[in-house]
């Protein structure tokens, strides 16, 4: 039996009894070995701290994928069902079809070009309206997607402490309504409604974010004299 | 820094996730495997990140007048141009690099920092129990999980070989577990000399 043998059968209480006793003897007179006791015994610690580690890594790691999961599931049932009423919604109100009588020429919307973050085909529904002409229906449309995603924040913002994956659910929902408040604004004035929509031009633009160049273009073009 | 070398929980969770997002969004070039990289990719973190996790609590990453600094594998402590995450990574595609080549007796360091320390700080001291869990970090992860099934789970070695069902014969394990504690041994030792402890 080697040292590093005699340490483990040591420490693993596997000595007999006159074994363990010579052991402790020879631990005294040789201090290579007792140094070596030392090491392995650091080592031991070593190997426990860095498994309490790994359980919390796995613990964490757990709560991450379940976030994830989470707010994978959640987008995916929110984007089939606003794909499946967007186009039912175009299919029916095509007949009631109308016409900005304002003058105002709204951007085409695509929320191809917001794909990449996400949650933003929640709002195709809109833009095809939007793109059809259909105002007045992408109004109320808007409106109702508001409130809900509204409804989705206050719940959040009251919970007293927000979990990780809650954060992450209050962002998302933050930007889609930064996207669909952007909507209202150019639907309102294509149903000339100037003075709403100015009202909500006049924070929108001071708002970071994708639309942020747009907004404040239109705010200067509408207070410019010859509009 | 501070909130990670005093265990704060919430510290250690927003930490951990933060990295693991930047690791998920920067991963592609880092994994080996070709299909199903999911279980690959986290344990190569989590490898990485443990060194990282040790190297703050340990002090062998701190801060001194608004810098992060390292200790470098001479034992001088040097100011760092990467950012932790970026650093993290550095370890990462190391890790996986050690991986390839198993057989490899020392991982590389690490991205060694450029700028020496400005000394009108002190150095903070590095106890021998991180310098053990660094070492521990450091070996291979073959030598990990037999000295962890041994010394930790207190699995004897027919039990281990059962465990890991390699095909090895137990005087197989025994020696390359004998590797493993020599290999241990000298950087430990190495690492004790470096400090003067």
């Amino acid at each position: 039996m080697d040292n590093q043998e005699r340490i483990d059968a040591y420490l693993r209480h596997e000595l007999n009894e006159a074994d363990r006793k010579l052991f402790e003897e020879e631990l005294e007179s040789n201090p290579s070995l007792a140094k070596d006791l030392a090491l392995t015994k650091s080592l031991v610690k070593a190997l426990e701290n860095r498994q309490q580690k790994i359980r919390k890594m796995e613990r964490w790691q757990q709560r991450l994928d379940a976030g994830e999961r989470a707010a994978s599931t959640t987008r995916t049932l929110i984007r089939r069902m606003v794909i499946i009423s967007g186009i039912a919604a175009c299919v029916l109100l095509g007949f009631f079809s109308q016409n900005s009588q304002t003058g105002y020429q709204l951007p085409v919307f695509e929320s191809s070009d917001l794909a990449y973050r996400g949650q933003f085909s929640d709002i195709e529904s809109i833009d095809c309206l939007l793109n059809e002409g259909k105002y007045k229906q992408a109004l109320e449309e808007i409106n109702l997607q508001e409130k809900e995603y509204a409804d989705v924040i206050a719940h959040l913002v009251s919970a007293e402490q927000l979990k990780e994956e809650q954060i992450y659910e209050k962002e998302l929902t933050e930007e889609v309504l930064y996207a669909l408040t952007w909507r209202k604004i150019n639907v309102l004035l294509a149903l000339g409604k100037k003075n709403e929509a100015l009202q909500i031009l006049h924070y929108y633009r001071f708002i970071n974010g994708l639309y942020q160049k747009d907004a404040n273009r239109l705010w200067t073009g509408f207070k410019s004299p010859a509009l | 820094m501070r909130g990670l070398q005093q265990k704060e929980e919430a510290v250690e969770v927003a930490f951990y996730t933060g990295c693991y997002r930047y690791f998920k969004e920067n991963q592609k070039g880092l994994l080996t495997c070709k299909n199903d990289c999911a279980e690959e990719a986290r344990d190569l973190f989590q490898d990485a990140y443990l060194i990282l996790w040790d190297e703050i609590t340990s002090r062998r990453i701190h801060i001194r007048n608004n810098c992060l600094f390292r200790y470098d594998r001479k034992g001088d402590s040097r100011c760092m141009s990467a950012t932790l995450q970026t650093y993290l990574m550095s370890i990462i595609k190391n890790k996986g690099y050690e991986r390839v080549r198993e057989e490899e007796l020392y991982v590389r360091d690490p991205e060694d920092p450029e700028d020496p320390a400005d000394p009108s700080e002190p150095e903070p001291e590095i106890s021998r129990e991180d310098i053990v869990a660094l070492a521990v970090d450091s070996l291979p992860k073959r030598c990990q999980e037999i000295l962890t099934l041994f010394y930790y789970e207190q699995k004897s070695l027919d039990e281990i070989l059962a465990v890991r069902k390699e095909n090895i014969s137990k005087d197989g394990l025994k020696s390359g577990k004998s590797k493993c504690m020599g290999q241990l041994r000298e950087r430990i030792l190495a690492e004790f000399k470096k400090y003067r402890l």
